[in-house]
């Protein structure tokens, strides 16, 4: 899936997961942009690693 | 006004959050904040003609980034902090009516990848410990938006029940060398009449201890700590039981059955707990079609719970339910 962040007009934070078919047109499947990543993209985590230190935050307004 | 309180008593920390007072209660349908907001409409929660599923942070938090001050001052006995943390909405699908239970295969498997990315993000935050995915359906649970959607609880300390959990199951691993869990599903499987269904990664039980009639729990047969370890076939797998659980629940007596879906994992706070194993509970408060189990005097006032019924009985009713499916069979994803 795809995610786009987003902001609302009272400043909170919105994210809008969409499919590859929702995505519509090839181009858009591949464009990438600050608010927009591959959710899963940071594969998986090894069972005892901390997310702390394994994620890298994007885009987060919160 | 949001704060964190300590209880002295009970060694836990309360949530007050009173502008909760004033949120959205059932709404008119065509007011839905849940809804996508159509061209020329009214402004709902989402501003988007569409969406497949999105997520958003709480209007009513009951917890918040930043927090505010708290309103009072902390003293030696009372003690108060900011009620730190994130509080999420997620919104399953843009169709008003219907529920979970309505989600396509493929829906729900989309599903399982978002819960996935959202535990991921939050528990990466510095200020989370533990990120709490659940879900309450139904009036009977409190419910105030019909729109079907889940919320998320991203915690800046690890909630008592939790607590509990981990060291019940680090007693367990230090007493015998095992996890706790693991035990509970070998013993499941080897008695057999407690089980609801099962596949090739995951087994829905009403446990042995169930405390409510038709409490059902998800294991993954491996051993994970958290969703983030689910291979792709096992994300497969959790999908496809709880789409079958979910059909079991309402099939059962012809209704919409309420419940609390609550996803427990590993806290996110960068220690280590490979003694813990994570699972998805779900307490219906039914105990028949039409009457409902209070958490009355015994259970609210001293913490133990009475179960009219027993759970041998209930999870042969839940497994003749439909989906009567056998073992390791499966609805396939179109």
């Amino acid at each position: 899936m795809i995610k786009r962040k987003e902001t609302m007009p009272d400043g909170r934070r919105y994210i809008v997961y969409f499919t590859f078919d929702k995505a519509g047109s090839e181009e858009r499947r591949t464009e990438t942009t600050a608010s927009q990543e591959m959710v899963g993209a940071k594969g998986i985590v090894s069972q005892n690693s901390s997310l702390k230190s394994e994620s890298s935050e994007v885009g987060s307004d919160v | 006004m949001s704060e964190l309180r300590w209880h002295p008593i009970l060694e836990e920390w309360v949530i007050t959050a009173t502008h909760r007072q004033d949120r959205t209660f059932l709404p008119p349908d065509d007011y839905c904040p849940l809804c996508p907001t159509a061209p020329g409409a009214f402004p709902t929660e989402v501003p988007e003609p569409d969406y497949e599923i999105v997520c958003f942070e709480n209007k009513f938090p009951s917890l918040q980034h930043p927090a505010p001050k708290p309103s009072v001052e902390s003293t030696d006995l009372y003690r108060v902090r900011p009620a730190e943390g994130i509080c999420e909405v997620l919104c399953y699908t843009p169709r008003h009516d219907g529920t979970l239970t309505d989600a396509t295969l493929q829906e729900m498997r989309n599903l399982v990848e978002v819960w996935a990315d959202r535990f991921q993000e939050l528990g990466s935050k510095d200020f989370i410990e533990y990120v709490l995915i659940f879900e309450n359906k139904g009036k009977e649970i409190g419910v105030t938006l019909t729109h079907p959607h889940g919320q998320i609880y991203a915690f800046p300390f690890i909630p008592p029940k939790i607590q509990r959990e981990l060291q019940s199951a680090r007693n367990h691993m230090s007493r015998t060398g095992r996890c706790l869990f693991c035990d509970i599903i070998d013993e499941e499987l080897r008695d057999g009449r407690r089980l609801v269904v099962e596949n090739d990664s995951f087994l829905a039980v009403i446990p042995f201890f169930a405390r409510f009639p038709y409490e059902v729990y998800v294991f993954p047969r491996r051993h994970h700590q958290n969703i983030l370890s689910f291979e792709e076939r096992e994300r497969d797998h959790f999908a496809n039981i709880l789409k079958v659980v979910l059909q079991k629940y309402d099939n059962l007596w012809g209704i919409s059955l309420p419940y609390m879906m609550i996803m427990h994992q590993a806290p996110t706070d960068g220690r280590d707990y490979g003694y813990y194993h994570f699972h998805v509970e779900f307490h219906p408060p039914n105990r028949t079609k039409t009457k409902l189990k209070y958490l009355a005097g015994c259970e609210t006032g001293a913490g133990s719970y009475i179960n009219d019924t027993l759970a041998e009985e209930k999870a042969a009713e839940l497994r003749d339910a439909e989906p009567n499916t056998s073992a390791n069979t499966y609805l396939i994803i179109e």
